[in-house]
């Protein structure tokens, strides 16, 4: 049997079934958890979260839960190690609160977390990964890429205090050279790390180009280190995706210590796909490994145009109402073997859209 | 085509200056008219002419790629967009005002009356004094002259119509200007049109300050 049977799929599901057997090649097993967690940990880790606001209930034990707002949290928390590192994607709704409505969404993602590995293979398997995730999507895909260790070197070499480094790492991530400028006096920066500053805002080229200008930028061996880690990570992933080095991006400076990315497709206004490495958060979840894992908000790609804007059918085949079933059936088979969408109707319908309309005679199949 | 959405009104009159120095002409958009969307003659530039508090939503929704917006809405909206230039256009301070004589008693939440809840929820946050927002859409001078509320949080350009009703500025928050901001994927994937009109922005704003 052909099961050539998608061809108009929003691209969220069509990536979602092209995705997970992606995943599956790669070792990554699926991880299914519940709808539930205690509300404790998100409050704990609530800097974690990208929205501060839980929708939370009192069980009927007492327990105080909360409608999950985070799938990464959890897993880092209760995925099992014993048996050396751990590989899991999932496909998963979380619930956050929708401001500007005041309602509770439900929001699907799908994403995946390695944690535990032990060489930087890892990382780079998670970035190419992520790349690939976004290429099937569509072909008009930026995979931005930034390292948290170069900005929080930056922030050593400048001696800013946390208030200050909060400021600064807000004004770069709106690429804002007035807000850097107004961060950094407000700071006591001097002309060197206010140039710094200045340039990482506008930072712009092929990646050779940008790695080229980052490296004259650097103040200290930690922003040595993490740009020749993010660098070693990017090449090991390869030309063939539009990855784009920008030290703008941003990661709570608690949680976030290494490689960052975020993922743009032509068509959604926000980024579709956020992640990182979030060792932080693993120290103090007190299993101190390293991770790393992104998230791909499908709920955004609906979007996106779909391949064929009919959504009703390719072919609409007249037939009697009392044409044999079987018949028809076998007739409709071999439409729908050629990867085409049949509706069967006793007459035209007055939403056709443009399909192509054909009749079943009780025999086969002719044109009208 | 770069899609442009811009500020009616006061600020408008501003920016539109600016741009048109920086070659983005746009008087078709200004003009008396209910025509809402204006094409540039070689279809390279769409404007849309919106509410100034509207233009950061415009923006960060995507349906323009990059705007004209006032510092102290797009602090309010709190809109996830890159901000690329401190325009100049368009100073003003955004200031807590009240009755000349106004004498604040510490031993009561102070009523504060505003279009700009968020500014002033994060601004008394800061400085630590409980108050209770009284949100209004537009004459917010009224409010401590009836009596509705103790002191406002607003624009003070140049302190006239705070003086007319008997009303001074009694702290001042932040100065504020016009910014250019652009839409994180429109930044993106028209990295090279974004980049060609903040040059051409930067260049007019400061032979203005000039």
């Amino acid at each position: 049997m052909t099961m050539n049977r998608q061809p108009n799929l929003p691209a969220g599901e069509r990536a979602t079934l092209a995705l997970r057997g992606l995943y599956e090649q790669f070792g990554f097993r699926k991880y299914q958890i519940g709808y539930f967690e205690e509300y404790g940990l998100y409050l704990q880790y609530k800097n974690f979260l990208t929205d501060e606001h839980i929708v939370s209930f009192t069980a009927p034990d007492g327990r105080l839960l909360a409608l999950k707002p985070d799938v990464t949290l959890s897993i880092a928390k209760n995925i099992r190690l014993d048996n050396g590192p751990a590989k899991a994607y999932y496909i998963e709704n979380v619930f956050r609160e929708d401001r500007a409505s005041g309602t509770i969404r439900e929001i699907s993602q799908m994403g995946l977390e390695s944690i535990g590995f032990t060489s930087a293979y890892a990382q780079a398997e998670v970035l190419y990964l992520a790349a690939e995730t976004l290429s099937a999507i569509g072909p008009a895909s930026v995979l931005r890429v930034g390292h948290m260790g170069f900005i929080l070197g930056l922030f050593d070499a400048l001696g800013l205090s946390v208030a200050d480094r909060t400021k600064v790492i807000e004004a770069l991530a709106a690429k804002s050279p007035h807000g850097v400028e107004d961060a950094a006096r407000a700071a006591g920066i001097g002309a060197v790390g206010l140039n710094v500053l200045s340039e990482l805002c506008s930072l712009s080229g092929t990646a050779d180009e940008t790695f080229a200008k980052a490296r004259g930028l650097c103040l200290n061996g930690r922003m040595s280190a993490a740009l020749d880690e993010l660098e070693a990570t990017v090449r090991a992933v390869g030309s063939d995706f539009n990855l784009k080095p920008d030290f703008t991006l941003k990661g709570d400076m608690e949680y976030y210590d290494g490689l960052l990315m975020n993922g743009y497709v032509n068509g959604v206004p926000n980024a579709v796909l956020s992640g990182g490495r979030y060792d932080g958060l693993m120290k103090k979840l007190g299993r101190d490994l390293p991770a790393m894992g992104f998230a791909l908000y499908l709920d955004d790609l609906k979007r996106l145009p779909r391949d064929n804007e009919n959504d009703g059918a390719d072919v609409i085949l007249i037939a009697d109402a009392d044409a044999a079933p079987a018949d028809l059936l076998a007739a409709v088979r071999s439409l729908t073997d050629s990867g085409r969408r049949v509706k069967v109707a006793t007459a035209v319908p007055a939403d056709a859209n443009g399909a192509e309309v054909l009749r079943f005679d009780g025999k086969e199949v002719r044109s009208c | 085509m770069l899609n442009i959405a811009l500020p009616k009104g006061r600020l408008g009159d501003k920016v539109y200056k600016v741009l048109a120095e920086a070659g983005y002409d746009c008087h078709e958009a200004f003009d008396e008219s209910r025509k809402r969307v204006f094409e540039s003659t070689d279809a390279q530039v769409r404007y849309f002419l919106v509410k100034p508090s509207d233009v950061a939503i415009y923006v960060q929704h995507g349906a323009a790629d990059v705007g004209i917006v006032g510092e102290d809405t797009l602090l309010e909206s709190g809109a996830g967009v890159c901000e690329l230039l401190e325009l100049g256009a368009g100073r003003c301070r955004k200031s807590v005002a009240g009755k000349a004589d106004f004498r604040e008693d510490p031993d009561r939440s102070l009523r504060v009356a505003t279009k700009f809840a968020n500014i002033a929820k994060r601004y008394y946050a800061g400085i630590g004094r409980e108050i209770e927002i009284i949100k209004l859409n537009g004459s917010i001078e009224l409010a401590p002259i009836l009596g509705l509320s103790d002191v406002i949080v607003d624009i003070v350009e140049s302190g006239k119509t705070l003086k007319e009703n008997n009303l001074a500025v009694l702290t001042e928050i932040f100065p504020i200007s016009a910014r250019f901001i652009a839409n994180k994927t429109s930044y993106t994937f028209k990295e090279d049109e974004v980049n060609a009109m903040l040059k051409a922005l930067k260049a007019a704003a400061e032979g203005e300050r000039a």
